[in-house]
């Protein structure tokens, strides 16, 4: 009921879901051996802003930013994939009259 | 009298006949009773649900309008189907299973978020007309019958996009809808016409029946193919999908995908039951695979770079149709032979389970994204933040929905990639490394929307901070939310109970057309 027989293998989610829970546990006991005296809102944070006083809206990396380094490094083929998308209508017409006829023809030359 | 031997007639007639009553009720009462569609989909749902469960287990039904009884497909005498006749074997039964869940969470959803609405009436009858619609597609066994449902289904869905007149972008959008949708319409009447020109019957079981697999036959399956695949948003016919998506009410969107994925359902049909025994099963096979993986990757490399919450997701709704179409179409690819067997039918299961995950986490998703428009005003990422600090359900339904989309085990999503990626192995390794890089794409580019809309120091606006969205709201979402994870911890059931009466019933075209004919 619970696994799931690929054919190739299997897959139980109870077997996940208790692994899930030892992990939370090691993490829990752990956590609770810490120090206790650290302020998570005082100096420590300092070193990652390069030891200047920022308040947490200006930390945000916008949206449009968050994947900037993958998006440039695509820069080729985002531009042409957004050259594609037009949003004229008539240019979604001609590519579903472009792929009606390659379907036509394959399917008319395949056995 | 058994109200399963009536299921299929009923599951389309009580959303009609709710539509026109709503109608009727406000012009003598000037009230808008907003439950009366949640209780009649609510009810088609039960129904949807027994049905579907009565099919799996005991085989396809099917219903005949104006016989002295429903089953009665050849009167005495004939050797025709003469009659409108519905079908409901399991892909049928499996797909009206999706259409009552989505239908019924979509007017619960709506009871709150469309109360601001105007004309809030007509609102509801065409959610209702639109549900009638797309059970109608799932269940006809008649291909003109078809049309219509798929016309009706069209309507419903361009006004609905359009239906928040105020906004430009939203009558841009449903232009755009009925553009796409007449054409695809029209082209599908005139492959039904080539065939009922050819073969005198408009019964799908027997047009299958008698099937030659000539010029025009080819040409009439390529019409469907093609504007199917285009209605299903397959890339590169997928244009209309984010413009729509984007612009209709959240509940309309996730309603919306299950109006997709009944066309769909329609061109699994055409392929493997209308033309099934003649069929050029990897000739067809490979351009749905090919649709399937460009619908894919694209789906997911253009979802990354958007910024408006409801046309990321859109953009996702093409890269999962690419999953469904990838697995079906290996099964195809292989049907009739050995490899069908080894893997072929197990990349068929993974491609149908996918079709029912995919209209709960993307409809739940849609919901998210609509609770966090009705609160903040904005769809657009860059002005949104702080949300899981005040809107905690929404925050962990989306956290479910997003992880589900992703492929991240326990959730549903998990079992049916999984059954993708290691059966599309064996068919051709390119295409399972493809798909699992889909999936990390889409794991980032929910990380990404996670991080802008829930994460970050809380938001006020107009001195209020944003509260969780009403109980109506917050309900259909967690009973999504509940589906997805049980689907994903009980895979086995699922597979066993659901998911495999589904594929041998779509993959076997005779039992189809043995129900309306008789044993051939």
């Amino acid at each position: 009921m619970k696994t799931l027989v690929t054919g190739f293998g299997l897959w139980n989610p109870l077997v996940w879901i208790v692994a899930f829970i030892v992990i939370y546990i090691g993490i829990k006991f752990l956590e609770s051996h810490g120090r206790e005296d650290i302020e998570r809102d005082g100096d420590i944070v300092l070193p990652f802003t390069s030891g200047n006083y920022m308040d947490e809206e200006a930390l945000r990396i916008r949206a449009s930013n968050v994947y900037w380094g993958f998006v440039e490094a695509m820069k080729g083929y985002y531009n042409t994939l957004t050259k594609i998308h037009t949003g004229i209508m008539s240019d979604y017409v001609y590519w579903y009259i472009g792929v009606l006829v390659v379907i036509i023809i394959l399917i008319g030359v395949g056995k | 009298m058994n109200i399963i031997d009536h299921a299929p007639a009923l599951l389309v007639a009580i959303p009609l006949f709710t539509a026109f009553l709503y109608q009727f009720i406000y012009y003598i009462t000037h009230k808008n009773i907003r439950y009366l569609a949640t209780v009649a989909l609510g009810i088609n749902w039960i129904l949807g649900i027994s049905m579907a469960f009565h099919v799996f287990s005991s085989g396809p039904i099917s219903y005949v309008f104006g016989a002295s009884s429903p089953g009665l497909s050849l009167p005495s005498g004939y050797h025709f189907p003469i009659r409108i006749i519905f079908e409901a074997d399991g892909m049928s039964a499996f797909m009206a299973l999706i259409g009552t869940t989505v239908s019924f969470v979509g007017a619960l959803y709506s009871e709150s978020f469309a109360k601001r609405y105007s004309e809030l009436s007509k609102y509801f009858s065409l959610l209702l007309l639109l549900t009638a619609g797309l059970l109608g597609m799932v269940l006809t066994g008649d291909l003109f019958n078809f049309f219509v449902f798929f016309e009706i289904t069209s309507l419903a869905s361009v006004t609905l996009a359009a239906y928040r007149t105020y906004r430009k972008e939203s009558v841009e959008a449903g232009f755009k809808y009925m553009l796409i949708s007449t054409v695809s319409s029209l082209l599908i009447l005139v492959a039904v016409g080539i065939l009922y020109g050819e073969y005198g019957a408009l019964n799908i079981a027997k047009v299958a029946s008698m099937i030659q697999y000539t010029l025009l036959d080819k040409v009439a399956l390529a019409l469907f193919v093609t504007s199917l695949a285009m209605k299903a948003g397959s890339v590169p016919m997928h244009f209309w999908t984010p413009d729509t998506y984007g612009e209709a009410p959240a509940p309309i969107t996730a309603m919306l995908v299950s109006a997709s994925q009944a066309s769909l359902y329609g061109l699994f049909r055409v392929v493997f039951t209308l033309y099934g025994l003649k069929i050029s099963t990897l000739t067809v096979g490979w351009i749905i695979i090919i649709l399937g993986v460009l619908s894919m990757f694209i789906g997911v490399t253009m979802a990354i770079i958007q910024k408006d919450i409801k046309r990321l997701m859109a953009y996702h709704a093409i890269s999962q149709t690419g999953y469904m179409l990838l697995g079906v179409g290996v099964g195809l690819a292989t049907f009739g032979t050995d490899a069908f067997l080894k893997y072929g039918f197990t990349a068929m299961k993974g491609g149908i389970y996918h079709i029912i995950n995919h209209a709960f986490y993307k409809g739940l998703l849609f919901l998210t994204a609509g609770a966090i428009f009705y609160r903040t005003k904005t769809r657009n990422l860059n002005e949104m933040g702080g949300l899981a600090h005040t809107m905690k359900y929404t925050t962990i339904f989306f956290m479910i929905g997003a992880a589900a989309i992703a492929g991240l085990p326990p959730f549903n999503g998990f079992a049916s990639k999984l059954l993708i990626y290691e059966s599309v192995f064996k068919f051709n390794p390119v295409l399972s490394i493809i798909a699992m890089m889909v999936s990390i794409l889409t794991l980032a580019s929910f990380v990404k929307v996670f991080y802008s809309a829930f994460l970050g120091p809380k938001r006020i606006k107009d001195g209020k901070e944003f509260k969780e969205v009403p109980p109506n709201m917050v309900i259909a979402m967690g009973i999504l939310a509940l589906l997805i994870v049980i689907f994903g911890i009980f895979p086995g059931f699922v597979i066993n109970n659901i998911v495999e009466p589904t594929a041998r019933a779509l993959s076997s075209p005779l039992l189809y057309i043995s129900t309306i004919l008789g044993k051939m």
